[in-house]
């Protein structure tokens, strides 16, 4: 039931997006969100939906997948509409009661509902596509630039290396742990919040011990084969731009020209 | 009492591109009083299966019936179920919670609603029957135990609720060779006590073949075999090519006979393999 939860989680597949550099596919989703709020109006939005919509073809990650991964931040996308729709003055369209919806404010929450759901299809779409240790990697590349400003990017690369590595052990351990305790008759479904906030105890005891337990381990197994932190490392598999980076650079700076252009000309 | 498993299935992930059939078409009885083995590969099924029987994981069809109560039917009070099966996982001193010993043993027999005194007494007797002295540990906590007591506690916690049909997934899985015969002996004694349906899912085949009035062998999530000890482990071929291997008493014997010597072999402890060797010198 924890498995649930797409949101940030990688798709497995071999197609021509999730194999380009993780540094362009990271430069390209930021850029991508900031031309989402250069885009003023809905000609703006169709070219940003035909872009979004043909990287999700290349990539052949199910639009099904995708959506499911919506669902936690629907209740805020609706909470915006809603907002927008009456809180904005001008023509009105519809009055009753103390609500009134105008033209103005039904185009401004279309609007923003649509920024907020290419926004989110944007972004997951590039944790989708990569993989969770390939993107600290790239993190760390385009950070390494910063370092002589005292910037420790490889440290914070293997945090978060290390942090998302350990997202699926611990929710496997959570789930070990709730079958456990519920094979002891423990029931976290029923009763009022208190009851169901002292039901986590004989979940949290157990998952807290644990999470130490793994970072102990963890920390000795690392130190055991002598990891030292950023003292001039190499890599194994070293990231290179190849020519399909290179052509994929070119699309999307086109892209954002056509945002660019139809945003000063029309 | 009786539990009887009818052609179950499970597929994890069902739909996705990961997904995959843990069980297929597993059928099989167990009586009162049986002690019954399950081996198999890792990634047979058996935690999985295990899982089914006392109903934390629905099958996608087939039938568990413990009883007369069909568990895997809609609307069945699960409390009831865990009242008369209870599973010991992997590890089990990983679920411990609580500041007490005594306190965490209460934890099940608490969530079936029982009064305090039966609640006392139960704690009290599970801690004994696994071996624990109730007077020393029961204000301990339970993190300043050994592995091995901690262990014998977490099994504790699970004995209290006095199932009728009682699981046990590698019990003995990481502790030492003291510790894993105490845990053996205490499980036999439970067994003798209550008389009890016992499943003892193990990787270890002289346990499995000592203790056990019958094996179940898992293969690729299927049921692959069952039978008495004798039965299942006079086919050691087929059980070497599902990567499992024969106890250490039919090894010696099943060498020795292909070495020429005509030993009549099932022998399922070293103490038999050494009488049945001595009778063919004497001869």
């Amino acid at each position: 039931m924890i498995r649930d939860i797409t949101l940030g989680q990688y798709y497995p597949g071999g197609s021509w997006i999730h194999k380009l550099d993780p540094r362009v596919k990271i430069m390209a989703t930021i850029l991508y969100v900031i031309a989402l709020f250069i885009v003023k109006d809905f000609i703006g939005f169709a070219i940003a939906v035909a872009g979004l919509a043909a990287v999700i073809l290349i990539s052949r990650v199910p639009f099904s997948f995708i959506v499911r991964g919506l669902k936690p931040v629907f209740l805020i996308i609706a909470f915006t509409f809603i907002i927008n729709m009456f809180m904005i003055k001008g023509e009105v369209l519809v009055s009753f009661w103390v609500l009134t919806i105008t033209k103005e404010g039904l185009r401004k929450a279309v609007f923003m509902a649509v920024r907020l759901v290419l926004l989110i299809i944007g972004s997951s779409l590039l944790t989708l596509t990569t993989k969770p240790i390939s993107l600290t990697d790239g993190i760390e590349s385009l950070l390494s630039p910063f370092k002589r400003f005292g910037l420790p990017a490889h440290e914070l690369a293997m945090m978060m290396t290390i942090a998302l590595r350990f997202i699926p052990t611990l929710l496997e351990e959570t789930d070990k742990i709730m079958k456990a305790q519920q094979a002891r008759g423990a029931d976290f479904e029923s009763g009022n919040i208190v009851r169901r906030a002292k039901a986590l105890i004989p979940i949290l005891v157990p998952l807290f011990i644990s999470a130490f337990r793994i970072a102990q381990e963890l920390a000795m197994a690392m130190e055991a084969r002598c990891y030292g932190g950023n003292q001039k490392r190499t890599r194994m598999n070293g990231m290179k731009l190849k020519m399909r980076d290179l052509g994929a650079s070119i699309l999307f700076v086109v892209f954002l020209a056509l945002i660019v252009l139809q945003r000063i000309f029309f | 009492m009786s539990i009887e498993v009818r052609n179950l299935t499970h597929i994890y992930n069902e739909g996705l591109p990961h997904e995959s059939t843990a069980l297929e078409d597993v059928s099989f009885r167990a009586e009162d009083g049986e002690l019954v083995g399950i081996i198999g590969h890792t990634g047979s099924g058996k935690s999985t299966l295990v899982q089914h029987l006392n109903g934390l994981l629905k099958p996608k069809s087939g039938q568990i019936i413990v009883g007369d109560v069909d568990i895997t039917a809609e609307g069945v009070v699960m409390r009831e179920i865990r009242k008369r099966i209870g599973l010991v996982f992997q590890y089990p001193e990983y679920q411990l919670f609580e500041e007490t010993v005594a306190k965490d043993v209460a934890f099940g027999p608490a969530n079936l609603e029982l009064s305090q005194e039966e609640i006392d007494l139960r704690v009290r007797e599970a801690i004994e029957l696994v071996g624990l002295d109730y007077d020393k540990v029961k204000n301990l906590s339970p993190f300043d135990l050994s592995g091995g007591q901690k262990r014998r506690a977490a099994i504790a916690g699970v004995i209290a609720m006095k199932p009728e049909v009682l699981i046990l997934d590698e019990p003995t899985a990481g502790l030492n060779p003291k510790a894993h015969a105490d845990i053996l002996n205490m499980i036999q004694t439970i067994h003798r006590r209550e008389n009890n349906i016992i499943f003892l899912v193990s990787h270890n085949m002289n346990d499995i073949a000592r203790m056990s009035d019958r094996i179940l062998v898992m293969n690729h999530g299927k049921l692959a075999m069952q039978g008495t000890p004798e039965a299942v482990f006079s086919r050691d071929r087929e059980l070497k090519e599902m990567g499992l291997a024969l106890p250490d008493s039919m090894e010696i014997v099943s060498r020795l006979r292909a070495g020429g010597m005509e030993i009549d072999g099932t022998c399922m402890t070293i103490r038999a393999a050494a009488e049945e060797i001595a009778k063919v010198l004497r001869a």
